[in-house]
């Protein structure tokens, strides 16, 4: 064991050779031959610098097409970067496509063989260990039953005992961490928790936050072939899931109400004595103070409504203050000013939008909406938006 | 960088997937291996059956053996460099989907089918020569240290030509389009069924250029007591056979790194 970092990726690179013409490949060898750079077409990954030390398992996470599986290919070596520099101080194990090189005419017993060869043991290594993968795998008398007449889960099985057995440092998993049955689901969730336990190192490509979260210390997000952000696990992955918020969101904004210059307009909105644009950001339970101006043009009092919604527009909290008989401070007849206090808002770490609204004295037209962000930060584990009051009890 | 990088492993790999490279070729068939030697024997019978009832074609400097021993030592050699050279070039195209999901060291896949294309047809070599011992040919058994070395050149040429085409075929599919008519015409310009003292000198100067005459030559000669070629075609041979090996290495490692580019 040593401290050096098991991966660091140097301004990597990976673009697709343009071969549109068939002359074009045999101009792509030549220059290949001649060691020249070959005319690029689809940049997939641009100047990606990572560094993934032991024990220290990087979830990645992104959009799909934004590079994920090809920068997985690059760590193995399956594709080659187009510049920049790759290395890798130990044994790697791909989990990318479990029982990926089985020959279906042959049995268990002898897969795993061939298989373990693949995945760079030695022949000794493959017999010592070779009880122990059939044990694993777990699948009875079919070891010996050519591969053709598995199941998918029972291969599956075989796979994951193989790559299981090579003692690897670095894991490289593509969205397999559940497979086949429940009991067999369950072995591998415990053979990966005591893998990371004894010090090993995961490199997680995953679609589910919770998988990311539970088995990941740093994430990076990858956008468009780009690091868009790396770093802690749980600061990337709720900005990521924000930007997939503000992304549903932005569908519906362009159809926002924008009525301000109707009889009733929201003049100001302050959060937390700000007044700006941007989103505001929140501590666990931190307090907002909220100040909303608004204009009435027949100088009778408007009804103020507001609300806490996540970024995708799913209503977490609502009132007006025809609920409450809130009053305002009237300002030159024309301008009604209220002030909302939330002590402590049981918010969960995410991204939210604050609406308020101006409606007509009846509460029953809406004139005018103003929105603001709000980014509530923190590693809480709990799922959800709210934090909903609760006891333990025996 | 590969998960492989112990040269133990690169070993066991290689030997593992040679293994399963003969045993693939000739999975379902009735008689298995047997089918090694079957198959070439009988097109021997044909060619025999051809070149000899048929045709009544002589070859005066055959030797004391005749006819079907002399086109035995050329077919089988050829068969081992034909069947490398063929099956090396889809090495890279024809796993390109193991080649996208492991990291392996990819000159084992063209290595596995010359090795085992020559473990193949050397045992069928060794088989025949048996055999025609039985009924009677004046086969040198004794030969088969000397032919062994031959061999090994037949090897080394074989490898080198896979290592070329491989590397050509990724990039051009033409390649493996053309190379049933390309081996074709180098068996019939390389003395298999006929033999070169019974050409013009002017041809067979040219002719002897090609390392696969030499080789076989050789083993005919170790083998059935003809004449030895000359050193100085030996020496040739061995240099063209190991630029050959050379020159396809380095194509091959030039370009391996890009090959998933254009799979």
């Amino acid at each position: 064991m040593s401290d050096a970092p098991l991966i660091v990726l140097n301004g990597v690179c990976k673009s697709f050779p343009k071969v549109t013409r068939s002359g074009d490949r045999l101009r792509a060898l030549g220059n290949l031959l001649l060691g020249r750079q070959n005319p690029m077409q689809t940049a997939v990954l641009r100047d990606i610098n990572l560094e993934v030390r032991r024990g220290e398992s990087l979830g990645l996470i992104g959009v799909n097409g934004a590079g994920k599986s090809t920068l997985l290919k690059v760590i193995t070596g399956v594709l080659t970067a187009t510049s920049g520099t790759v290395a890798v101080n130990g044994r790697i194990a791909p989990m990318l496509e479990l029982g990926a090189g089985f020959h279906p005419e042959y049995s268990g017993r002898e897969n795993i063989r061939l298989n373990a060869a693949l995945l760079g043991m030695s022949n000794a290594d493959i017999e010592d260990r070779l009880q122990s993968i059939i044990a694993f795998a777990d699948i009875g008398p079919y070891i010996d039953e050519p591969v053709k007449h598995y199941s998918s889960g029972m291969t599956v099985r075989l796979g994951f005992a193989v790559v299981a057995a090579t003692h690897p440092d670095l894991l490289i998993t593509d969205e397999v961490l559940a497979v086949g049955d429940e009991s067999f689901q369950k072995k591998c969730v415990r053979w990966m928790e005591r893998y990371l336990a004894d010090g090993g190192t995961l490199l997680l490509v995953t679609h589910s936050m919770y998988h990311i979260q539970k088995l990941c210390r740093r994430a990076c997000w990858l956008h468009e072939g780009a690091i868009q952000r790396l770093g802690d696990v749980f600061e990337v992955s709720q900005d990521y899931l924000a930007w997939h918020e503000r992304q549903s969101a932005q569908l519906e904004a362009s159809g926002r109400a924008s009525a301000a210059q109707g009889e009733y307009a929201v003049t100001e909105l302050l959060v937390n004595e700000d007044n700006g644009t941007t989103p505001i950001t929140l501590a666990p339970a931190e307090p907002l103070v909220i100040e909303i101006s608004v204009r009435s043009r027949d100088q009778r009092r408007p009804v103020l409504a507001l609300g806490i919604k996540r970024v995708d527009g799913t209503g977490i909290y609502g009132l007006t203050t025809e609920m409450a008989d809130a009053d305002p401070i009237e300002i030159d007849g024309e301008l009604f000013r209220w002030r909302i206090v939330f002590d402590a808002p049981p918010l969960l770490p995410g991204s939210y939008l604050l609406a308020v609204h101006a409606m007509d004295p009846e509460g029953v037209r809406l004139f005018d909406t103003l929105e603001r962000g709000l980014t509530v930060r923190g590693n809480s584990r709990e799922l959800g938006m709210v934090r909903l009051a609760h006891r333990w009890g025996r | 960088m590969p998960p492989i990088s112990s040269p133990l492993a690169t070993l066991a790999l290689l030997y593992a997937l040679i293994r399963r490279d003969i045993r693939e070729r000739y999975l379902g068939t009735l008689s298995g291996l047997l089918w090694a030697f079957l198959g070439p024997a009988l097109t021997l019978l044909i060619y025999a059956f051809v070149f000899q009832t048929l045709m009544k074609v002589r070859v005066p400097s055959a030797g004391a053996a005749g006819f079907v021993p002399f086109l035995a030592l050329g077919l089988w050699p050829w068969y081992a460099f034909a069947d490398a050279a063929g099956r090396g070039t889809n090495a890279i195209v024809g796993n390109a989907a193991l080649l996208g999901k492991i990291a392996l060291p990819r000159f084992i896949l063209v290595l596995v089918p010359v090795f085992s294309s020559f473990a193949i047809h050397s045992l069928g070599l060794i088989a025949v020569c048996l055999s025609l011992r039985v009924t009677g040919s004046p086969v040198d058994l004794l030969g088969f240290g000397e032919v062994a070395l031959y061999i090994a050149g037949i090897l080394v040429l074989a490898a080198g030509t896979a290592f070329w085409l491989a590397t050509l075929n990724v990039f051009m599919r033409d390649v493996s389009a053309l190379l049933p008519q390309l081996l074709t015409l180098w068996m019939l310009i390389t003395p298999i069924f006929f033999h070169a003292a019974s050409l013009s000198p002017n041809l067979v100067a040219w002719l002897s250029h090609n390392p696969m005459m030499v080789w076989i030559e050789a083993i005919r000669a170790a083998l059935l007591g003809l004449e030895l070629p000359a050193s100085g075609a030996f020496l040739e041979a061995s240099v063209v056979s190991m630029l050959v090996l050379a020159s396809g290495v380095f194509v091959f490692q030039r370009a391996q790194a890009h090959f998933e580019d254009y799979l």
